[in-house]
């Protein structure tokens, strides 16, 4: 099969891999239909994540046809449409009890590697370093799906693949991060970072009865689509950000701040906000600023969340700040089992169509160039989806030059 | 055999004694031969280090109460002491007849490769450990089902160990507490030890990965692994695709 081979810092390459097998008895192997690039595997295409190899298979955000079983799956069957949550996790630990899905005690085959980092391994990621497990990933024809009689959730017949491709990762880390604020009647809710997580952090505030929901970016075309989702946008170069907060809450600061950007500016799920931090680094020395200006901005006894990847250490963070004023922290990899379903069923049900924040339908052949078009948000690029169905093969290599075009039978 | 341990002043292991007194030696000759006062200044600090390897006692060491415990069993016949402790959602008497079966320990130690049940407390594991083959005759020596139990291996095992499992119930539903000591004697002692830190085969960093394993089978009814999933590295590549293959798809 075909598959997005990772080399090292920029260097993706599309290349024949052997084909998964079933390993363990609750394995399934998918046949891909729709795989998305995520703003954290910017991380990796930026070499920051330690602990990746050369020849490591990319891809946590990917949905398709179940094409083989292991023994011990009784409710998935060959032919079934599946939505794949991109944590791994066992579903009979006590945190997967406990629906903290990602906190997972059994989903990482190198937990003991995730323990000397964080004190305690977490769940597995597709694709996503061996500190995660090191699973081949989803951005390929085909994929081995571990605990899949817990994971994958059937995808309903009116969901197409490309809206169930992003409830895998990027609408529950946004819908989670909203939750997380307990939005009550009236609340303000600012949120860093307009990227793909950002544009679900503000359409989930909104559904969750957010009176107001304030945008930070700096990308036109990224505040643009906030605004149409119902955010006031905000151009973060044009103000100063916790000033402008305080003035337009009359003194009361947002009643919660999320943090969609995270330390390397790699939130879960975020995209091109990389430069932005980058350009943010060069200012100051450190860079948690948006955790630091959430931290000013938040209303006394508000809460801060994050669904932004933080990796290590910060400095220089006002934790006399957040005691004085009372807030609350929460943060964490989402539980998307938690939310694959009920929000499938919002999908479903006409209340939310996710697929409007996709701006590149491409085949998986491009990924070189996506993951570059991304990474440099060439192209306004804000959510790239890509068709492994869309691989040339050697009877049609002449259609290379097509490559950019999506089949038609993609989008339903 | 375990030298019978003698009270005495010594503080200074074996291996340290010497080299102590052979720098120590050096710095004297060295020292005198400048005529000079730091010379006399290293000569004289050569001559301590000399005492301190002749007697086995440093005035160091005894302030600093460093050596007196390492100093209890000579380095080539000293035991490792290893603990885990974890938490496995599932009843206590379910985690018990798990672990008391030892025939289990193929789905959750890699070391092992093939345990045969002798007769009930006895069994024989053929695995590989550092270097080579490695076959134990494990015997449970104390049980109390459901609590404990304790197991040694006897005559006719390449490595000798003495192991206990103790369990307790979790608070709450949280399961069952299983706290895991090993007390293995590894071949040279202290360079074995070494030895098996080096190609990552100690105990020592081997057990919490073995105790981890079980729970995720008990838990999960199996380990997660990777072990022969694909990828794009060397030697995993589909070698029926020819060269006119990935040419024409554009595989580089």
């Amino acid at each position: 099969m075909k598959a997005v081979v990772w080399h090292g810092k920029h260097d993706v390459r599309v290349e024949s891999v052997p084909d998964p097998e079933i390993l363990n008895p609750r394995d399934a192997i998918v046949k891909v239909k729709a795989t998305a690039i995520c703003g954290s595997d910017l991380h990796l295409y930026n070499g920051y994540i330690p602990t990746m190899k050369s020849g490591d298979i990319l891809g946590h955000e990917f949905v398709g046809e179940i094409v083989d079983v292991g023994s011990s799956v009784k409710n998935l069957a060959v032919g079934d449409r599946v939505a794949v949550p991109f944590t791994i996790s066992c579903g009979g630990c006590m945190f997967c009890n406990m629906q903290l899905y990602s906190l997972c005690d059994n989903g990482n085959p190198n937990a003991g590697l995730a323990e000397q980092v964080f004190g305690d391994g977490t769940a597995g990621i597709y694709g996503y370093s061996h500190l995660f497990g090191g699973y081949a990933g989803g951005q390929a024809e085909y994929v081995r799906v571990p605990y899949a009689d817990v994971g994958p959730v059937k995808i309903a017949d009116g969901v197409s693949w490309e809206q169930a491709v992003l409830l895998t990762d990027v609408f529950p880390t946004g819908f989670m991060a909203a939750e997380q604020c307990d939005i009550k009647p009236g609340d303000v809710v600012a949120v860093w970072g307009c990227g793909p997580v950002g544009q679900f952090c503000i359409r989930s505030a909104l559904m969750l009865g957010a009176e107001r929901v304030i945008a930070l970016d700096r990308e036109p075309e990224r505040l643009r689509m906030a605004e149409s989702f119902g955010a006031e946008p905000v151009n973060f170069e044009n103000v100063n950000v916790v000033e402008y907060l305080k003035e337009t809450t009359a003194g009361r600061g947002p009643d919660a701040c999320i943090d969609a950007v995270g330390l390397e500016a790699l939130g879960h799920g975020f995209g091109a906000v990389v430069d932005w931090t980058k350009q943010l680094a060069r200012m100051q020395t450190d860079r948690p600023n948006v955790l630091r200006q959430a931290i000013q901005a938040c209303r006394k006894g508000g809460v801060v969340s994050v669904p932004g990847v933080y990796g290590g250490m910060i400095d220089h963070l006002n934790m006399g700040a957040a005691f004085n004023k009372g807030l609350t922290f929460r943060m964490g990899q989402t539980h998307v089992q938690r939310y694959l379903k009920p929000l499938m069923d919002r999908v479903e049900s006409g209340e939310i169509d996710p697929s409007t924040i996709i701006t590149h339908r491409l085949s998986l052949f491009s990924a070189p160039d996506a993951y570059k078009a991304f990474r440099n948000k060439e192209d306004r690029c804000i959510k790239v989806v890509m068709n492994p169905e869309g691989m040339p093969t050697p009877d049609m290599s002449e259609s290379a030059q097509d490559r950019r075009q999506m089949p038609e039978a993609y989008a339903g | 055999m375990q030298p019978l341990h003698v009270v005495s002043r010594q503080n200074v292991g074996q291996v340290e004694r010497i080299v102590s007194a052979t720098a120590g030696g050096l710095m004297i000759v060295f020292g005198l031969s400048r005529r000079s006062v730091p010379g006399a200044i290293l000569g004289l600090f050569g001559a301590n280090l000399v005492y301190r390897g002749a007697t086995g006692y440093c005035s160091t060491y005894a302030m600093l109460d460093a050596k007196e415990d390492e100093a209890d069993a000579a380095p080539w016949n000293r035991s490792i002491e290893v603990k885990h402790a974890v938490t496995i959602r599932r009843p206590r008497q379910e985690v018990f007849e798990y672990f008391r079966d030892f025939s289990n320990m193929v789905r959750h130690t890699e070391a092992i490769e093939q345990v045969e049940r002798l007769d009930d407390g006895r069994y024989r594991f053929v695995g590989h450990w550092m270097f080579g083959t490695t076959e134990q005759i494990g015997e449970i020596v104390h049980e109390v089902p459901g609590e404990r139990l304790a197991w040694r291996t006897t005559a006719g095992s390449d490595v000798h160990e003495e192991g206990a499992m103790l369990l307790k119930d979790a608070p709450g539903d949280r399961g069952t507490e299983v706290r895991v000591v090993v007390t293995y004697h590894p071949p040279a002692g202290v360079l074995g030890e070494a030895a098996a830190t080096i190609s990552r085969q100690s105990p020592r960093q081997m057990l919490p990965d073995v105790i981890r394993k079980m729970k995720s089978v008990l838990e999960a009814g199996e380990a997660p692994s990777t072990v022969g999933q694909t990828s794009g590295r060397e030697g995993n590549r589909p070698r029926t695709l020819s060269p006119m293959r990935m040419e024409a798809s554009g595989v580089k």
